[in-house]
């Protein structure tokens, strides 16, 4: 989450404490007006405007994002395809030597 | 092959694209896959078809953008990193498969070699890793890293899947060339076919493979310490050399070979790389020496020159031929969309470069005929119709350049094996040369000697930054156009933004005299203009702008983007190169290194005197290098390097003796 926090919101040298702001019912975020507005989606298509880094960041990390595909983690079902692939590869050679 | 370029999505239907539906298209990214939309294009629709490499997984095969500019509909078909290291490395796995085994023996690799170029190709993606990111949003090169709470975050799939990928492709690799690795000195003309750049990465699958083969010869072979040492001296150089100022380099056509950053892990991945890989070739080169197959050689030239041509002409004629050759051959850049020939009446066709292919068919047709008459093998009835496809190839290049190294080489050749007396053989050359020289500039060349002599300095001086203000003549010439050096040594030299090369240059031709005397400057001005390199070469010294390391010792090996992009000069923009060979390596590894390489070559030439196809093979090549980017690209290297290293079993005295 923090390097796509970055890749979404920019870089910031901020830290944000996600716990303290999620326990804090009272939390506003304050408008940045350098910060470029960032649209977020959430799985269900809900749309939300950010106004700030920490803003973004906040979303960011509740799963929000601004590109619709980070909802489907192809890469992992690459990465377990190849794992299988090469399972069977490795499995193949080794009755083919025993062989 | 096809399957992942067929799947569109039931969401969304597919419709007639047209002006009108464009944005159709635009609105429904990554829904509608490349068959789909090639089906269903308007009668008065022109499209070309082109990869956007920043895509997400789900999306790979299909449209993820138009963009249109009235005449031409540019579709962009997404790809993805994971996906194309994976299937376009299985392609080209596959094409190794069809090499036949080796007849006895089997080449074994260790695991270690394996891990060894996978931690490569790791260390690669972390030096250029500015350059990945500015295409992929995924793209990340930590194992693990850490959350802004501290938990540490391990879902990094995208650099497992493609660590686990690379794994995968180095064991398929492993076991193919145990029982290939003898034969593969027979099939290397293919390397000009299928050039195996990858479409995301800035790698070349066969840059790989080499390499692994040069990791895993350290193992069985003892180092030569020598040549470490030196080589080690250099590296050093270089890194003390760095400036790690520039992070993105446009690579173009040059893709998969050259370095795309400035920074210490990218220099140390081509620092290692580089030597690895001409290691492999070497060792394949001296481990084949048996299995060297002439005849199957000359073959496999005609056959991979001709499907050049046969590609090049399907990829001009059909929108998805040139999409598919594009990314299964692993091509530097699309191939040519028309059959016609473009700036100075030359085609590429599937090749990066017109003046390239054409050296490459060049070279084809002498070795072919170089062999049909050292081996006394007339080319069968199939090799003559290659070898004609070839030689139109040569037509359509254009490449004057190729075709004049050819029949000179040719002559000399043909010469040199008659039964002639020494004295009539050098008797026909000295009156050639001088009927040629006497023709050329009688009839040719419309520019006398002086204007010759300063061309490549004037070229250079124009293509500088010059931000003084000369005044105007008559004609609206400035002392730039009208190349008065003298008027330019005047200004002081932080005033001038000259490059150091330009300095040292316009200082010792002023110096030299008489300007009517040749010095060295002068003779390589006038040679410049003949081969129309006066320009290029022009370019090339006003960007050159080395300190004395630099100029010692370069910039290390694949390392363009200091000498492109720090001296400011008017071509500055879009890729500009030398041109030459010798001035890349010159960049590369400096004067030491360059004249460590020419020693080398020399003595090859010498020890050889009657290696009768080695000297010629070698010199067309080492010519056309001279003038040429050539090396920039892996396989012409491979070439280079193997016409240096492999002994053809056929001497002088053998031939003249079947003769007599």
């Amino acid at each position: 989450m923090h390097k796509k926090t970055f890749v979404i919101c920019g870089e910031s040298d901020t830290v944000p404490d996600f716990a303290a702001i999620g326990n804090n019912p009272n939390f506003v975020f304050q408008n940045d007006p350098d910060f470029e507005t960032v649209r977020l989606f959430d799985q269900s298509g809900n749309i939300v405007n950010v106004n700030s880094w920490l803003e973004c960041a906040n979303y960011v990390n509740g799963g929000w994002t601004d590109n619709i595909s980070d909802f489907f983690n192809g890469e992992m079902y690459i990465f377990l395809a190849t794992l299988l692939a090469t399972s069977i590869f490795l499995l193949y050679k080794k009755i083919r030597y025993s062989n | 092959m096809l399957l992942p370029w067929s799947f569109s999505s039931n969401d969304v239907s597919v419709v007639e694209l047209n002006q009108e539906n464009i944005g159709y298209y635009q609105q429904n990214p990554c829904e509608i896959s490349l068959f789909d939309i090639n089906s269903n294009i308007g009668n008065d629709m022109v499209v070309e078809y082109h990869t956007d490499i920043s895509k997400s997984v789900e999306c790979f095969g299909k449209v993820s953008w138009i963009g249109n500019n009235e005449k031409i509909a540019k579709v962009y078909i997404a790809t993805n990193f994971s996906i194309d290291i994976l299937y376009q490395s299985l392609f080209w796995l596959l094409l190794i498969f069809l090499i036949p085994k080796n007849k006895n023996e089997n080449y074994s690799i260790n695991n270690k070699s394996l891990l060894l170029t996978i931690f490569l190709v790791y260390l690669h993606l972390k030096g250029e890793g500015t350059y990945y990111k500015i295409f992929s949003r995924e793209f990340d090169i930590d194992f693990i890293s850490k959350e802004f709470n501290g938990d540490f975050y391990y879902e990094n799939y995208f650099l497992y899947a493609l660590v686990l990928s690379l794994g995968l492709i180095m064991l398929f690799l492993q076991d193919l060339l145990k029982t290939r690795y003898f034969n593969l000195i027979n099939y290397f003309p293919f390397l000009f076919l299928t050039i195996g750049s990858f479409n995301s990465f800035n790698l070349n699958f066969f840059v790989l493979v080499f390499a692994l083969l040069g990791i895993n010869s350290l193992f069985d072979n003892k180092i030569n310490y020598k040549l470490y040492y030196l080589y080690l001296f250099f590296v050093s150089a270089w890194f003390y050399n760095l400036n790690s100022q520039y992070t993105f380099f446009d690579i173009d056509k040059l893709k998969g070979f050259i370095s795309t950053s400035e920074s210490y892990l990218s220099l140390l991945f081509w620092s290692l790389v580089f030597p690895l890989s001409i290691l492999g070739i070497v060792n394949l080169v001296k481990n084949s020496s048996e299995s060297l197959n002439l005849i199957l050689l000359r073959l496999n030239f005609l056959i991979s020159g001709s499907l050049i041509m046969l590609f090049g002409i399907i990829s001009a004629t059909n929108n998805i031929s040139n999409f598919f050759s594009y990314y299964y051959l692993g091509l530097n850049k699309f191939g040519m969309r028309t059959l016609e020939s473009v700036v100075g009446n030359s085609w590429r066709g599937i090749t990066p470069s017109a003046e390239g292919v054409g050296e490459f068919f060049g070279f084809v047709i002498l070795f072919t005929i170089i062999t049909s008459f050292i081996k006394k093998k007339i080319p069968s009835k199939t090799e003559l119709i290659l070898l004609v496809i070839n030689l139109y190839g040569l037509y359509k290049s254009n490449n004057f350049a190729a075709l004049a190294a050819l029949v000179i080489l040719l002559s000399i050749f043909l010469i040199e094996n008659k039964y002639l007396v020494r004295k009539t053989k050098n008797l026909i050359y000295l009156f050639s040369f001088i009927g040629i020289t006497f023709f050329y500039f009688s009839f040719i060349n419309i520019y006398n000697y002086e204007d010759l002599s300063k061309s490549m300095l004037s070229k250079a001086v124009i293509a500088s930054d010059i931000p003084v203000e000369f005044a105007k003549n008559e004609v609206g010439d400035t002392a730039v156009e009208k190349s008065n050096f003298a008027l330019f040594l005047q200004i002081p030299k932080e005033d001038r933004n000259f490059s150091t090369s330009l300095n040292f240059l316009l200082e010792k031709y002023n110096n030299s005299g008489s300007n009517n005397v040749p010095n060295l400057i002068s003779l390589v001005s006038v040679i410049s203009v003949i081969i129309n390199r006066s320009e290029k070469w022009g370019i090339f010294i006003a960007k050159y702008n080395p300190d004395f390391g630099e100029f010692l010792f370069g910039y290390g090996p694949q390392q363009l983007s200091y000498y492109h992009n720090k001296h400011i000069t008017n071509f500055n923009e879009g890729l500009v190169l030398p041109h030459s060979s010798l001035l890349n390596y010159q960049i590369f590894f400096g004067i030491i290194g360059v004249s460590f390489l020419l020693a080398y070559i020399i003595n090859v030439f010498n020890k050889n005197k009657n290696q009768l196809i080695k000297n010629y093979l070698m010199l067309y090549l080492v010519v056309n290098a001279l003038k040429s980017d050539a090396l920039l690209y892996f396989q012409n290297l491979v070439l280079i390097v193997i016409i240096l290293f492999v002994q053809f079993n056929t001497e002088k005295s053998e031939f003249l003796e079947q003769n007599e």
